[in-house]
């Protein structure tokens, strides 16, 4: 499944010797830097409407392999599901891939690219691509981090944007400030089950 | 159609030194554990084959461009950015454009693209699987940057592709007139800083700061931190020799990590800025010779509303100290192709006062505000925790503003102070620092305010006429700043700078609205500009345009229409 380098950095390395020598390299994977991306804020709501499942998992593995065309390093994500949100998750395990990531000394990124580690727990907007693939919905902004409070248990909700930022008020007021999510597990289930899921569009 | 050679006027100016490695700006770092930046290698002995050419950056644009613009003024915007980034002397890094695209992905395939996506945020590569399409909902761009992480090439950025979001975001050319629009130029310019290899700013002022709001068109030209960042990672020939640099050890009980340093020059003015690494060190490059004063405080909590936080930087920007107090100024003479080393000292315990919005009364963000010359009156402010509810809390930094009142209140649940300020006709231009203070603290806006020329007026009026020539163009350097004035006989709505050698003329950037009939701007020095070298000559150009964008270069001594970054009159 995963290729040594791109067709682009394999005409490197036929040109560069010193790509000869990269192509060679095997790294590990690794939190790499994020690039800017300006988001809005997409409250809970609107990011149920464009998902599939919403569903809060456990990371299980995390890996970098290339796409079928060597073209582009993905990260494959595979997520034990502890509960569906909305939606149907099709079973207790989900794949999810994200374009990005770090394999054979190459590395795309972008801000608001979404980042996992095994064993951490989340809640993720996801929207199905073929079989049991999904892909996060509107970036990082999809993934919330769930923390456990050590005095009551309490399960808190914690956004990591990843580089990306969320927009300020225009000085025409075009833009609301940064919208403030659900600061809990319990308050995100209230709020998903409060909405009326609107037929959701399609998307390719 | 034209005319324009206001005038051409010519400066000489002699010196140079040796100089140091070039560090300054927040680059774009190989991974979250190596604080390598990124660049585009320009050497066609190990240039990425297809993208760089040439020693330059082709990038090419998808021809469909924005759905909501049908007059190819789209594709000429995206293009006016790149343009604006090659017009920066002093810099390496040259853009050109390619043949245009009729597809695009964000794939590493050789090509720069730049595109919108219409009909579905889904960003689909066109192969086998599903596995590398991306959605970008609520992204009104996105930059996806390729580089190498190990070998030889470590740190080279070997292909890029800019994305922008037409399915829920609708763009323009003219955001004077469309308001709720966003600008594609300026949001271009960001992205593409980005493609360069430069992370977010905490410049508020900076292009590479990271909010934009819809309607803006004030980040069409790049601050002094930008091109400083630009020069660092890109540094031309005579850049080394012309500027200065100053570095350090920001250190508290032991050294500081990600504290912010930045260094305003003698009109209050924000000419770079740095962070300091994990062993707290910290540069400050591209500093124009002269009188700066340093500053350093922490980055601002993690979480909620905030001019710049941790989550605004890339990861190898985490885990930062916060955990110190702002320093006052300190004064530091920048040289000409030396490294001034100066050390900072902060005290530790946690700031007792922060920024968190800013803005003309009633328009708070989280993101910079302007003022205008000759304003009078106008009520700015600012709020956060531990901002006092009385007295004098508030100050810009530079000369040229007036303070006649104050008022107190409460903004977003934080205290907020607002103060009145009259702007003189002659201020400095660019960007001030908005300084809070408390009884036991101090916190800046890093370039929070920016002043601006007043805004042009009425319709765009006729292309400027007139023949081909000079018209005189006086040239005068007053303290760091260089002075141009001339005669507006055509009453050129604005003007645009040239600066070079004869023959390499390049934009200085952004347009200069007219000021009246004598028509003026400062430059402010080496922070726009490399000066020339040792016995070289260097001329500067002013060209009129109209409020539409029109205008040109004029015409040669042959009466031959110029073209833009072309020639200069000869």
């Amino acid at each position: 499944m995963s290729r040594s380098c791109t067709p682009q950095i394999r005409r490197y390395a036929k040109e560069s010797p010193r790509a000869s020598i990269l192509a060679l390299l095997i790294l590990g994977l690794f939190c790499l830097p994020a690039f800017g991306t300006l988001l809005r804020p997409l409250s809970v709501e609107t990011l149920a409407d464009l998902s599939d499942v919403v569903a809060r998992g456990r990371v299980d593995s995390v890996e970098v392999v290339w796409n079928d065309s060597a073209t582009m390093p993905v990260t494959r994500v595979e997520v034990e599901v502890l509960e569906t949100l909305e939606g149907n998750a099709g079973g207790r395990r989900l794949i999810v891939t994200v374009p990005g990531g770090e394999r054979d000394g190459i590395a795309l990124d972008y801000g608001g690219r979404p980042r996992f580690s095994p064993g951490e727990e989340v809640v993720l907007f996801l929207q199905r691509r073929g079989g049991r693939g999904f892909i996060p919905v509107g970036l990082a902004q999809g993934r919330l981090e769930v923390h456990r409070e050590a005095a009551t248990g309490r399960a808190l909700l914690r956004r990591d944007l990843a580089g990306a930022v969320l927009m300020e008020r225009d000085e025409r007021g075009d833009e609301g400030p940064v919208a403030a999510g659900p600061a809990d597990l319990e308050a995100l289930r209230q709020r998903l089950r409060a909405r009326s899921r609107p037929p959701r569009p399609a998307q390719p | 159609m034209n005319r324009p050679c206001g005038g051409l006027g010519r400066l000489t100016l002699l010196l140079l030194v040796p100089l140091a490695d070039l560090r300054a700006a927040t680059p774009s770092t190989v991974s979250a554990t190596d604080p390598a930046p990124i660049t585009w290698n320009l050497t066609a002995a190990s240039a990425v084959p297809g993208i760089v050419e040439d020693g330059q950056v082709v990038f090419r644009l998808h021809d469909a461009g924005s759905d909501d613009i049908d007059d190819g003024r789209d594709l000429e915007a995206v293009e006016n950015a790149f343009r604006t980034w090659n017009g920066v002397t002093g810099s390496a890094l040259r853009f050109t454009r390619g043949a245009d695209l009729s597809a695009a992905t964000v794939l590493a395939d050789g090509e720069f693209p730049v595109f919108w996506t219409e009909g579905s945020t889904v960003l689909t590569q066109g192969t086998a699987s599903p596995d590398d399409d991306v959605n970008i909902a609520g992204a009104l761009a996105v930059a996806f940057v390729y580089r190498m992480t190990s070998g030889p090439a470590h740190g080279e950025i070997v292909d890029a592709n800019i994305a922008f979001n037409g399915v829920e975001y609708s763009w323009t050319t003219d955001p004077g007139a469309q308001p709720t629009r966003y600008d594609i130029e300026s949001v271009a310019l960001h992205e593409i800083g980005h493609a360069l290899g430069l992370d977010h700013s905490p410049v508020a002022a900076a292009t590479l700061f990271p909010r934009v709001g819809a309607g803006r068109s004030l980040s069409r030209s790049l601050s002094s931190d930008d091109l400083a960042g630009l020069r660092r990672l890109y540094p031309g020939d005579n850049t080394p020799a012309n500027r200065g640099i100053v570095s350090g050890l920001l250190t508290g009980d032991a050294p500081i990590f990600g504290g912010l340093v930045w260094a305003l020059d003698s009109a209050g003015r924000v000419a770079a800025h740095g962070m300091s690494d994990s062993e707290g060190r910290f540069t400050l490059a591209g500093l124009p010779p002269g009188p700066v004063t340093l500053y350093a405080q922490p980055i601002s909590a993690a979480g909620g509303i905030a001019l710049f936080q941790e989550a605004n930087l890339g990861p190898y920007w985490r885990g930062l100290n916060r955990d110190f107090q702002a320093t006052s100024g300190v004064a530091v003479e920048a040289q000409r192709g030396t490294t001034v080393v100066q050390d900072l000292e902060v005290s530790p315990g946690p700031s007792p006062i922060d920024v968190r919005l800013l803005g003309r009364a009633g328009t708070y963000s989280n993101g910079p505000t302007f003022l205008r010359r000759g304003e009078t009156g106008v009520w700015i402010g600012a709020a956060g925790p531990g901002l006092p509810a009385s007295g004098t809390p508030l100050a810009l930094t530079g000369p040229g503003l007036t303070i006649t009142g104050w008022s107190f209140g409460t903004v977003a649940g934080f205290p907020s102070a607002q103060m009145r300020v009259s702007v003189a006709a002659d201020a400095p231009l660019g960007p001030r620092d908005l300084v809070l203070t408390s009884a036991g603290g101090r916190i800046a806006a890093i370039g929070g305010v920016e002043i601006l020329f007043p805004a042009s007026s009425g319709p765009p009026g006729p292309v400027p006429a007139g023949g081909p020539g000079s018209r005189p163009l006086a040239v005068e350097q007053v303290g760091p700043a260089i002075d141009l004035s001339w005669d507006d006989t055509d009453r050129a709505t604005a003007y645009r700078l040239w600066h070079g050698t004869l023959g390499s003329l390049r934009a200085l950037g952004g347009d200069h609205a007219v000021e009246g009939r004598l028509c003026h701007i400062s430059v402010p020095d080496a922070s726009l500009f490399d000066l020339p070298g040792a016995g070289e000559s260097h001329y500067f150009l002013v060209s009129a345009w109209n409020a539409a964008g029109e205008g040109s270069l004029g015409g040669d001594s042959a009466g031959t229409e110029r073209l833009a970054g072309a020639q200069a009159c000869p």
